[in-house]
């Protein structure tokens, strides 16, 4: 595995004042081990999102998610709360679950049949004590259960802590819950039609940098910035949290007789603003007066990258009906136009990163800020 | 039950096991039987099936 020593001089170099900052080095971006070590000192290390809330609509869905090598099971149980267990047999390791269904009754294990329930208890040992004998004094059910793996839901966003050090989920979240607390409590309804995958030869990082700042919007974006210039946004920066860039101008003009409706009750800065950051480490997020989306990034190697994009609106309405179905086709594809723009600069900048003597970059002081503290995070993770 | 073996139908296997254990054979083959009916039937979530299945082999000494 990569050392930090190999690379603290890198790191260091990320973390000092803007000004003198170099971005983080390069074996980061290129190598597996760099993978790795994030894999253990971030991804697993903290709060991260794995999946969302829609994934497992109904009472009884599971869905199995290998989450940089680690086996989960996400579940709604019967009583509709979404939890995460390692899916793992407790007995011989072997995985539970294989592709996502719905479980009328219990999980079975296809190996020896041992048997949860959603709640993670272990309901059935057939064969334990021999043939016909279902139990026996050395396996304790109590003690032999599913292995919880502290989750919380968020805005539709599951998070896991898979080692189980972070701090309360409530605690973490708060700067962000705070910033957008016109927000909170609003029913979400995720849009059907309204899911996209994005597979990008990047390093997952590159993705979250570019996404933090508006500084590249006149050149890659020109549809967005011909109503959205790069004076009408501003930073947003909550260091070791989340970092990014908001807009006072959202005007979508998706179409001239129809608009999505908007949350209750917001104050009236949203009626043209618009806020998108990057919640450290993996999960960028949109928040708009009529609709919210979320970007999941999912490190599939150290040069590549899934974005899995939903999008959730105001009203069951607005997020299933026929009525509002163009509507809904027209705003995933303005945003997936959007989307895929980026892709050639990260793409880019990943080919970047193979060159020998780069020093990892250099920062504007003034309009890379965003960018900076979250190089200043992952270093700081890293560096510890 | 071995043209079953690969399919989804839970209630008819937990039911032919169950059939196999009512026929007039040893306690151990019957548990056997049992148990595999007690299996499917937690796998279908039918509660009512699972507890008198409990019910045969804790009688039995299965539990």
């Amino acid at each position: 595995m990569l050392d930090t020593n190999d690379i603290a001089t890198g790191l260091k170099a990320a973390m000092g004042p803007i000004e003198q900052a170099n971005g983080l080095p390069s074996p980061l971006y290129t190598s597996a081990d760099g993978l790795a070590l994030e894999r253990e000192k971030l991804f697993h290390a903290g709060w991260t999102c794995i999946a969302f809330g829609k994934d497992v609509p109904n009472p009884g869905d599971a869905r199995p998610i290998t989450f940089l090598g680690a086996p989960l099971l996400l579940l709604r149980d019967h009583a509709g709360t979404v939890k995460v267990y390692e899916n793992v047999c407790r007995h011989r390791g072997m995985i539970l679950v294989d592709e996502a269904r719905n479980f009328g009754g219990v999980i079975r294990c296809p190996y020896h049949s041992w048997c949860y329930s959603l709640d993670g208890k272990l309901r059935a040992t057939p064969h334990v004590g021999g043939p016909g004998i279902n139990t026996h004094a050395s396996i304790n059910p109590d003690e032999t259960g599913l292995t919880p793996v502290r989750t919380a839901l968020w805005m539709d966003c599951v998070f896991v802590d898979v080692n189980g050090k972070a701090p309360d989920f409530d605690e973490w979240i708060a700067p962000l819950a705070t910033r957008w607390a016109d927000f909170m409590g609003k029913p979400l309804f995720h849009g059907e039609g309204s899911t996209f995958t994005l597979d990008v030869a990047c390093n997952w990082k590159l993705a979250i940098e570019n996404y933090c700042e508006s500084y590249h919007l006149p050149w890659v974006h020109p549809g967005l910035n011909s109503y959205s210039k790069l004076e009408d946004h501003y930073h947003i920066e909550a260091p070791g949290t989340f970092s990014g860039q908001g807009t006072v101008v959202y005007n979508p003009r998706l179409s001239d007789t129809q608009s999505f409706p908007n949350f209750d009750g917001l104050p009236a800065k949203w009626d043209t603003g618009a806020e998108y950051v990057s919640l450290y480490p993996n999960l960028m997020l949109g928040i708009h007066r009529d609709h919210m989306f979320a970007i999941r990034l999912d490190p599939i190697a150290h040069d590549r990258t899934l974005e899995t994009v939903e999008i959730w609106y105001t009203t069951e309405a607005a997020a299933t009906s026929d009525t509002y179905a163009d509507l809904r086709r027209t705003n995933a594809a303005m945003w997936k136009e959007v989307f895929m723009e980026d892709i050639g600069v990260v793409e880019g900048m990943q080919r970047g990163r193979h060159a020998p003597n780069f020093d990892g970059g250099r920062f504007s002081a003034v309009m890379d800020s965003p960018t900076h503290l979250f190089h200043a995070w992952v270093a700081g993770k890293l560096h510890g | 039950m071995r043209a079953l073996h690969d399919s989804s139908d839970h209630m008819a296997m937990s039911g032919l096991h169950e059939q196999a254990a009512d026929r007039l054979i040893p306690p151990s083959e019957q548990r056997f039987h049992l148990t595999h009916a007690w299996v499917y039937a937690l796998v279908t979530g039918d509660s009512v099936r699972v507890e008198a299945l409990e019910k045969r082999l804790r009688t039995l000494g299965g539990l």
